[in-house]
């Protein structure tokens, strides 16, 4: 506690105890305040932590003591108040103004100065005269004032009491300063607001000093100490002051060599230097000399700069570093050096992978954006917190410095699986927190592991974190760097890539067709379960075998039976660059009689640039497709042979049918010409020869010949409409009919008969066939209304369930519907020929065509009361 | 009537006889040569075998044909008739007992001038049998 002692305190508090009046109690007030706020500063100064303890105990019980004394006088000796005043006011000006480490302002309930001591004009830059009657905001920072926290700090000291905080505050000469601030509020004894105290203390130096520690404490000792890391500190002018072990191992100088000698740009790649130079140039607008300047040029300006460097050793080889640059300034902000600190990218143990992992690691540091630097004390309390720390993860670097460890932004389920598989791994309790981020770090094992970080706002993202131990000088542990770099997009893509090689997988694996991946010498790589089926493996090691281990147990041959030799297998094919489908294999187990058949395909893969980097053979068991294909193929044969028997048979039946009808046409009515007309002979010859009934009985001869002959035509009219040939016309019914019905009325005008014929029938159908339809159905109907008085003949078309049915109605003899199933058969007759004359063969010619045609024909009638026909087409 | 012959292509006696009784009940006195097979009709149209000798200038005033005929059919004889040029216009009559669409196609076909069926009915087929000589024998102008 600088400059008050338990002591001085008291030898002032013995001035106050003679003091009457609320100033004095604002003296003792402000001096316990004092008291109480140095040992608050005293955290920061560790040396002296117990002593301040113990003075500040002290302190504290004095001034419970000497306030329960003040109130006792304010009370007792209110009345004395008055004249004393003057008095003990002089007496506290000039207690107040001994106190030159602190500025103890009083401000008045609107905050404006009241009064100014040799502490405040020390402290903040203002003389007296200069700044009472002033708003106290003036020590503030514009932005600050802009926020409003002077009137804000005024308010909670009047509802609180007091206020307390650090912060920023700003001289009468413009430059800033951290200080302590104590805000008390000063009430009169009926509780209303009289005016502040304001207590400040600058602790800039306690402040640097904090920064200090920090910076060029051990945590900094470390890393410049670290073997894997060139520390390189310079003068303003780049002049090296400051080349840690880690430069001297990486570039091969002494220290000494370097030293007040040399400046960076002399260690690094001329080329790069001048590009970088030239660059920035470009970039900055203005001319950026290629030498030490072209390296720390942003970093002078207070941008954040890391970049690639090529250092040159003083072997003259090379090395690719990765730069961080900071400027280093006073306390005034004035820059008085910069440090240089670099990794080597090319010492990592496994070249390749370390120069893919050095790559996008140096990507990630360049976009500092996506990349995190978080390092902590040996306990985890995360020290520094880097930009890109904060952007990943929405803290402030003030929000988690000091505060917390990189385990509390991170997933603790996580944390607690790393704890225990670590624990088992290495044999001891691993406590699930810090201790299991770092544990193996913390034993020399370099450690890269994926990790969820937990952002402020509680989202998570995947990391990958390398974690290195800091080590001092002696190689003890004294922190930790966790550089993280987020894995989101990476782990996205490698769960999709996971995703659908598990798919993938289980669909290969469940595929029904064989797949056998092989590597270009023949040696089979994978096999499904397919093909461990098609195969009939028990031992799936069967199946993992070279491709000439086969011919041990397989004899393949062609689908007609000819050997293949092993050259000649399917995959032995692939392998030589072939692109196989369907092609058709009998395989057989040699000795047993397991035989199948096999359809292979399949193909080289290739890589990117066409180079083959296996070959992929695809099984499937066609054996009963085969047999199957076999049997049809043999019932199809067969159905052709059948049918061209058949076809055969039917040309013959029509040809003898043909023969036939031909024959009974030509022949059949010869005879009974004869027959007739001889007896029509006889009857003209030799008529005085025969009685009436000789002539009778010719009579009845030449009726049974003609008889016959009109069966005979009626017969081969319905041969003919069977065998003839049907062509398609539009044809119009209307038109038909009337000529049919001409036709009819034509063979006995003397009739009385009316014909009804709808307009604009028309359908599609053979004309010929129709016609003979009609012939018949009109032929029909015309007979059957012959003794009708007054016939009535109709013909039209109905519609029957959304089908177009023709009707041909008369109002003749009718017909009983018992027997109408036998109208349309041939020589079925329901009326006696004596009355209705007819071969019976009408009805079943019409019903053969319509038939034909695909339509259907019905009848609907009573006796004596006419029939229907129907027909469709 | 003229004295132009008739030629009667004819195989069946029966049928022979009722036509000569047809023409003679229609008073048809024109000369008539039957022929009872197909050899038998071109030997006399064309002068050959047992008509070789004969005056083909004179060709019938009309031939009644039959189609079914031994040895060579109708249709083959009329082919033959209209293949020759001398007897390519003379009048040829199918008369036959078949309606059979194919033959009464061909026979118009191979240049008929006509075809006639012969009906069971006989006072029918005198009737038909006197229309055709009223035709042919009188009405009809023959090709010069």
């Amino acid at each position: 506690m600088p400059g008050l002692s338990a002591r001085a305190f008291f030898a002032n508090s013995q001035e106050v105890e003679r003091s009457f009046g609320w100033l004095s109690a604002v003296a003792v007030a402000t001096l316990a305040s004092l008291s109480l706020f140095g040992w608050t500063l005293g955290r920061f100064d560790a040396p002296h932590s117990i002593a301040l303890t113990t003075s500040s105990a002290a302190l504290f019980l004095v001034l419970v003591f000497l306030l329960g004394r003040l109130l006792y006088r304010i009370m007792a000796a209110r009345v004395r108040a008055e004249e004393a005043l003057s008095d003990s006011d002089e007496r506290f000006r000039l207690f107040v103004e001994g106190m030159h480490e602190y500025a103890i302002i009083l401000l008045d309930r609107e905050g404006r100065v009241a009064s100014w001591n040799t502490g405040a004009e020390r402290v903040k830059g203002y003389k007296s005269a200069e700044i009472v009657g002033r708003s106290f905001s003036v020590f503030y920072p514009p932005d600050e004032v802009a926020a409003g926290r002077p009137a804000m700090e005024l308010k909670l000291a009047a509802e609180q009491g007091h206020w307390e905080g650090e912060g920023w505050r700003v001289r009468a000469d413009g430059t800033r300063f951290w200080c302590r601030v104590l805000i008390t509020a000063l009430k009169d004894d009926t509780g209303r607001l009289r005016g502040f105290s304001k207590l400040t203390r600058d602790i800039t130096e306690g402040k640097s000093a904090e920064d200090a520690l920090l910076k060029a404490g051990a945590l900094q000792r470390a890393i410049f100490d670290s073997a894997n890391f060139s520390s390189i500190a310079t003068d303003a002018k780049g002049i090296i002051q400051i080349f840690n072990v880690g430069a001297e191992r990486m570039l091969g100088y002494t220290a000494a060599e370097v030293m007040n000698q040399i400046t960076p740009a002399e260690i690094s790649d001329p080329q790069e230097v001048i590009a970088r130079a030239q660059a920035l140039s470009l970039e900055c607008g203005t001319e950026i000399t290629p030498g030490f300047e072209a390296l720390v040029f942003k970093a002078s300006r207070g941008i954040e700069d890391i970049y690639e460097l090529t250092y040159v050793r003083k072997d003259g080889t090379r090395f690719p570093a990765v730069v961080s640059v900071t400027a280093l300034r006073d306390a005034q902000g004035s820059i008085i050096g910069y440090l240089l600190i670099g990794t080597d990218n090319t010492a990592r143990k496994q070249a390749e992978e370390a120069l893919l992992k050095a790559g996008a690691l140096q990507r990630a540091i360049f976009d500092s954006a996506n990349f995190s630097s978080i390092a902590t004390d040996a306990k985890g309390i995360i020290q520094i917190f880097n930009v890109g720390a904060e952007r990943m993860l929405g803290y402030t670097a003030a929000e988690v410095m000091n505060q917390i460890t990189p385990a509390e932004i991170s997933d603790p389920q996580e944390i607690i699986a790393r704890a225990a598989a670590l624990s088992l791994e290495r044999g001891t309790t691993i406590n699930p927190g810090f201790e299991a981020l770092v544990f193996k770090a913390s034993r020399g094992i370099e450690d890269i592991y994926e990790l969820t970080y937990v952002r402020k706002d509680g989202t998570r993202f995947p990391a990958v974190v390398s974690v290195t131990a800091l080590r001092d000088a002696q190689g003890s542990i004294i922190g930790y760097l966790l550089i993280g770099t987020d894995n989101t997009a990476r782990k996205q893509a490698d769960d999709a890539l996971r995703k659908n090689e598990a798919q993938l997988q289980t669909i290969i694996e469940n595929l029904d067709e064989g797949v056998v991946v092989s590597a270009l010498d023949g040696k089979l790589l994978h096999s499904n379960h397919a093909v461990r089926e098609l195969h009939g493996y028990v031992n799936p090691d069967e199946s993992r075998r070279h491709l000439s281990e086969f011919a041990e147990t397989f004899e393949l041959s062609g689908i007609d039976g000819t050997h293949l030799a092993k050259d000649q297998w399917p995959l032995a094919r692939i392998l030589r660059g072939e692109r196989l489908r369907g092609v058709e294999v009998r395989i057989r187990r040699i000795q047993t009689d397991w035989h199948r058949v096999f359809s292979y395909g399949g193909t080289l893969v290739q890589d990117a640039g066409g180079q083959p980097l296996m070959a992929v053979l695809t099984i499937s068991d066609i054996t009963e497709r085969r047999q199957a294909a076999d049997v049809i193929r043999q019932l199809n044969t067969d159905l052709e042979r059948r049918v061209i028997e058949r076809t055969t048979q039917l040309q013959t039946a029509n040809n003898e049918l043909e023969a036939f009808s031909y024959s009974v046409s030509h022949d059949l009515r010869a005879p009974l010409r004869s027959l007739d007309g001889f007896s029509q002979a006889l009857l003209e010859d030799y008529a005085d020869k025969l009685d009436a009934e000789g002539q009778n009985y010719l009579a009845r001869i030449r009726a049974g010949s003609q008889r016959m002959g009109l069966l005979i035509d009626d017969l081969l009219n319905l041969s003919r409409v069977s065998r003839g040939e049907m062509t398609r016309d539009l044809v119009n019914l209307s038109k038909m009919a009337n000529e049919v019905a001409d036709e009819m009325r034509a063979s006995a005008p003397e009739r009385a008969a009316e014909f009804v014929i709808a307009h604009g029938l028309v359908a599609e159908t053979d004309p010929r066939l129709l016609r003979i339809v009609l012939t018949n159905l009109f032929g029909n109907a015309w007979k059957f209304t012959a003794k009708q008085p007054s016939a009535r003949i109709e013909f039209g078309v109905s519609d029957e369930d959304g089908e177009k049915a023709y009707f041909l109605r008369d109002n003749g003899a009718g017909f009983d519907p018992a027997y109408s199933s036998k109208l349309f058969g041939v020589f079925q007759r329901l009326h006696e020929g004596v009355d209705f004359p007819g071969t019976g063969i009408g009805l079943a010619t019409v019903q053969r065509i319509v038939q034909r045609q695909g339509g259907r024909v019905w009848a609907e009638g009573k006796v004596d009361e006419g029939a229907t026909f129907h027909f469709t087409l | 009537m003229n004295e132009r012959t008739i030629l009667l292509v004819e195989d069946n006696a029966d049928d022979e006889l009722l036509t000569l009784r047809a023409l003679k009940k229609n008073n048809v006195q024109n000369s008539l040569v039957v022929a009872r097979d197909g050899v038998q009709a071109l030997d006399y149209v064309f002068g050959t075998g047992a008509y070789a000798g004969r005056d083909v200038t004179v060709l019938p005033g009309l031939v009644l044909l039959d189609l079914k005929l031994p040895k060579i059919d109708g249709l083959e004889v009329l082919r033959r008739i209209r293949a020759d040029e001398r007897t390519r216009r003379m009048p040829v009559t199918v008369l036959t007992s078949s309606k059979e669409e194919q033959d009464v196609i061909k026979s118009y076909d191979l240049g008929a001038n006509s075809y006639i069926r012969k009906p069971v009915d006989f006072t029918q087929f005198t009737e038909a049998v006197r229309q055709l000589g009223m035709y042919w024998l009188m009405l009809n102008e023959v090709s010069p």
